[in-house]
């Protein structure tokens, strides 16, 4: 059976002023049926970029250059438009990451939710309402509230109510796009619990991008890193038990550890490169405190680790010996430096 | 909903004391103007006696609080007293006048709002696009084309070349009369024409510039990726963007009927088309003091009216306005 979305060697491109950016340049990755797969990297580096391609709406001046974005076996990038507009929320739905601008504010939130239900399937008003009341009580929104005008809600009740919208054509893939931003931390642990328990409840096959790599590992099965366009990491949950790339590194110790308090915080030096004029070679050699000048000239390849496990790197067999230094932040200090 | 009581309330109280100040000071004007009535309307040749008797009879000689709180209660019964010059109680004389103008400027308005919006909608979502920059260069134009100029170049053309349509004028003589009677007749359709024509020329770039900004400005909110996530139909997608889009349409066309509404002069007396903009300027000319109050009083009106009723409508098509 083919998974449910297979990414094949997707190259993606926004015209800028500056020439094309490559936002997303090269990158391989799939879900297999109620999988949930976390997308993870710094602003930029083209995960909210994947998940636009993925529901189709890439803004104006993006376009898919090369690749494949297969759905269930079949290429959504070159589907005729009509058949992927059916496609779009009855199949592959999405939780965005704007919910407090997700909705248009002169519209009720159910008249957007009905909506969505009435582009796709032929149900009578009554069924409609019915479902989408369901959905309410199964996010934890009272349905007296389904009339309100989304300015009505709270942040938090609006992501709900997303999250509702996003299930109430019971769609095979759901793509959820930081779907945390702009909410505080409690109601952000609520909102990913949710998704969660939906996830698991259902069955759902989910992609979640996020910046935040506790959420990842806290979260989802699988795991893709990305840096600069590109994923350089890519596995299970041994990812972050034994993560053999140095950014993948860097991202582990930039985030707390609730069980070890004591461990200082690491941040990596320097900024992701131009996406318009990328560096030869592997990169993050730039920030990176292992690099060689080989690493600034050669672009190392994707190469399994482990079964399932794969990265991009060219000191693979090192992995342990960079694991270690990596906890000294003076490693990273003195990259920073010399960058 | 108790809130919103309040609020119109408040608001009427507002109107009312802005009609008082525009009242005051239209008074203040008057009495500024050089002579006084006496001396338009009376013969030269009446004896000093009659004119002081003349006096009396309206009111001239008593003291001036008087004389103000007197005006005060007859504006406000919209009791505008007699002409000088025609033969009739001056608030016949502005109902006739308003009614002429409406009948020029309301099928204008129409047309150029509905028309304009969609034409600006459409611009503003279809940036870059070749209809987009034509429907800008056109408004720009058309926007600071002197409507005098526009007004006698298509009579210039339309009448006395081409001899397609009457040159000016509500009805032929002898036309129709009321108001229903001429919405029906052809005669005055034809007659619209001209005048029609170049209003909406100038007035229908206001929405279409107006709304293929605010168009814009709404092409570049998130919610418009959500609804295209969801499959929804383009024309669909469209309708939710003008939507929100047409806000600030509504203070806009308020502010622009309250002109429309006075500044016709130059197309009124282009077209000879008897309305109140025509009327103002003769009754100033003549001296007609009674006639001008009231023609300035109820251009007054209508301006604050629509304000009003637009305040009272943004509430209505915005959800997010809140009266409390």
């Amino acid at each position: 059976m083919a998974s449910v979305l297979e990414v094949v060697d997707l190259h993606i491109r926004y015209g800028t002023g500056a020439g094309e950016a490559r936002a997303v340049d090269g990158v391989s990755f799939s879900i297999e049926a109620g999988e949930y797969l976390g997308l993870v990297g710094e602003s930029g580096c083209g995960k909210s970029t994947i998940a636009k391609a993925v529901l189709g709406i890439l803004p104006p001046n993006g376009r898919v250059a090369a690749g494949e974005i297969r759905f269930q076996g079949r290429d959504i990038v070159r589907l005729p438009p009509a058949e992927f507009r059916q496609m779009r929320w009855r199949d592959i739905a999405l939780v965005p990451q704007s919910a407090m601008n997700g909705f248009d504010p002169v519209y009720t939130v159910e008249q957007q939710i009905e909506e969505a239900i009435v582009a796709h399937v032929s149900w009578p008003a009554a069924e409609r309402r019915k479902r989408i009341e369901e959905l309410f009580a199964m996010v934890g929104l009272e349905r007296q509230r389904l009339s309100d005008y989304p300015h009505q809600f709270s942040g938090g009740m609006r992501q709900r109510a997303m999250i509702a919208m996003a299930m109430v054509l019971d769609p095979t893939l759901v793509v959820a796009d930081e779907p945390t931003t702009g909410l505080d931390v409690i109601v952000q642990d609520q909102i990913l619990q949710r998704i969660k328990a939906i996830q698991e409840q259902l069955q759902k096959t989910m992609l979640l991008i996020t910046h935040d790599m506790a959420v990842v590992a806290e979260n989802c099965d699988k795991i893709a890193v990305m840096y600069a366009g590109r994923v350089v990491e890519y596995g299970g949950k041994e990812v972050f038990r034994t993560p053999h790339h140095p950014y993948t590194l860097g991202l582990c110790n930039a985030f707390p550890d609730l069980d070890d308090r004591e461990r200082e915080l690491i941040s990596i030096p320097g900024a992701p490169p131009s996406l318009v004029d990328p560096p030869r070679g592997c990169r993050f050699a730039p920030r990176c405190p292992f690099a060689t000048p080989h690493c600034s000239d050669v672009d190392p390849p994707l190469v399994e680790v482990a079964p399932g496990h794969s990265a991009a790197c060219h000191y693979l067999d090192r992995a342990a010996e960079f694991r270690r230094m990596s906890e000294d932040p003076e490693i990273w200090r003195r990259a920073g430096e010399a960058a | 909903m108790q809130g919103f009581r309040r609020y119109v309330i408040r608001r009427l109280m507002l109107l009312v004391f802005v009609i008082w100040c525009i009242l005051t000071i239209m008074f203040g004007l008057f009495q500024l103007l050089p002579g006084d009535p006496t001396s338009i309307f009376i013969d030269s040749n009446f004896s000093p006696d009659m004119i002081e008797r003349q006096k009396d009879l309206w009111g001239l000689n008593d003291p001036i609080w008087l004389q103000y709180l007197r005006y005060i209660r007859n504006m406000a019964l919209f009791d505008f007293g007699q002409s000088f010059f025609q033969i009739a109680p001056v608030s016949e004389i502005m109902a006739d006048k308003v009614k002429n103008t409406a009948l020029m400027i309301v099928p204008a308005l129409v047309i150029s709002i509905v028309l304009g919006t969609i034409i600006g909608a459409i611009a503003g979502w279809r940036r870059g696009s070749k209809f987009e920059q034509s429907t800008v260069a056109t408004s720009l134009f058309l926007h600071s084309a002197p409507s005098f100029f526009v007004g006698i170049l298509v009579l210039m053309v339309f009448s006395y070349q081409l001899r397609w349509l009457p040159p000016g004028g509500m009805v032929s003589l002898g036309g129709p009369d009321g108001f229903w009677e001429m919405i029906v007749a052809r005669d005055y359709w034809v007659h619209l024409i001209l005048p029609g024509l170049v209003l909406v020329s100038r007035e229908i770039t206001g929405p279409i510039l107006l709304l293929r900004s605010s168009m814009l400005e709404v092409k570049g909110s998130d919610f418009l990726d959500i609804l295209r996530a969801k499959g929804l139909p383009e024309r669909q997608i469209v309708t939710h963007a003008t939507r929100n889009a047409l806000l600030p349409l509504v203070t806009y066309i308020a502010v622009m009927t309250g002109l429309l509404f006075q500044g016709q002069v130059l197309l009124e007396i282009i077209f000879a088309w008897p309305g109140i903009g025509r009327e103002l300027v003769q009754a100033l000319n003549d001296l007609d003091y009674p006639v001008a109050q009231a023609a300035l009083y109820v251009m007054a009106l209508v301006t604050l009216a629509l304000n009003f009723i637009a305040d009272l409508l943004y509430g209505v098509i915005d959800p997010r306005v809140t009266y409390e």
